[in-house]
């Protein structure tokens, strides 16, 4: 599966090696997440100075294959605690969320059971909502019949 | 402005690269995460995304010549695909020859080309 001899001066940095390393250990950007950490083995052409890397077809699918499960779980993770911060901060019920949010009913406890992967429009939504949750109970209210939880929000 | 030679590897070379799997690869952080970042690929769909942009490539699309770090001569393009600018940078090596993807990414900055004026903004190709 070698597609870079051993040794070969870094293209980008002009001062490192690219050769083969093993990236388990380290954190790398995937899909839209900033970080995801590489928790197997995998084998890739990568620079020891500047770190960047060289994928192919065999590399990519390897990659894929490592990040993609942890990816799930950290999304997974990150949305249920994003969904239980929200249902705390405007004491609201998950049916009244799914109301707010104009999402199916039973979906919200699908994602905190882990069930489903958020889309991300949605876990960054969500994310935005915490930062000011009555702020956005009022502003969502004059788009979404949602009046009785914006009445039982300020009671 | 100068008008710069043409490309320094050939679009015939870069298709005959593409057209064999073992002879292509994509820079990580620069082309395939970038497109990841962008769409929510994961590497695979990302890597064969930034050939198939390379391949669609042409010469209407060469922006100027250029260098890596290492001396190594590359070439710059830029092209709208399906109404997103992408900046495009490539270089091919050794024997028997391969295609580095440097980079695939929506560019920082107007790129000018032969078909126009490559948006930043992402306004599509603007005609000089």
């Amino acid at each position: 599966m070698k597609k870079v001899d051993p040794g070969v001066s870094c293209y980008f940095c002009g001062e490192g090696i690219i050769a083969p390393r093993n990236l388990r250990g380290s954190v790398l950007q995937y899909r839209d997440e900033r970080e995801i950490p590489v928790e197997a083995d995998v084998f890739v052409p990568t620079c020891d100075v500047c770190g960047e890397s060289l994928l192919d077809d065999d590399t990519s699918k390897a990659l894929d294959a490592v990040l993609e499960p942890a990816y799930r779980r950290l999304r997974a993770e990150r949305l249920q605690q994003e969904l239980g911060l929200a249902l705390s901060a405007l004491k609201i019920t998950q049916g009244d969320l799914e109301r707010l949010l104009g999402l199916s009913p039973g979906y919200v406890s699908k994602l905190l059971k882990g069930k489903r992967v958020a889309e991300t429009a949605l876990y960054r939504f969500v994310h935005l909502l915490n930062a000011n949750p009555q702020f956005g109970l009022r502003a969502l209210a004059d788009v979404a019949p949602i009046d009785d939880l914006l009445a039982g929000a300020t009671a | 402005m100068k008008q710069s030679a043409g490309p320094q590897h050939p679009l015939a070379e870069v298709r005959a690269c593409l057209a064999d799997s073992r002879r292509v690869t994509v820079a990580r952080s620069t082309a395939a995460e970038m497109i990841a970042a962008h769409f929510g690929w994961d590497y695979g769909g990302s890597v064969a995304f930034a050939k198939e942009v390379v391949r669609g490539l042409a010469e209407e699309n060469f922006f100027r010549r250029t260098l890596m770090r290492d001396g190594t001569p590359a070439d710059e393009y830029g092209v709208v695909r399906e109404g997103i600018s992408w900046y495009v940078k490539l270089f091919i090596t050794g024997s028997p020859a391969r295609l580095l993807i440097v980079s695939c990414h929506l560019p920082q900055w107007d790129i000018p080309t032969p078909a126009g004026i490559v948006t930043c903004t992402q306004r599509g190709l603007r005609k000089p």
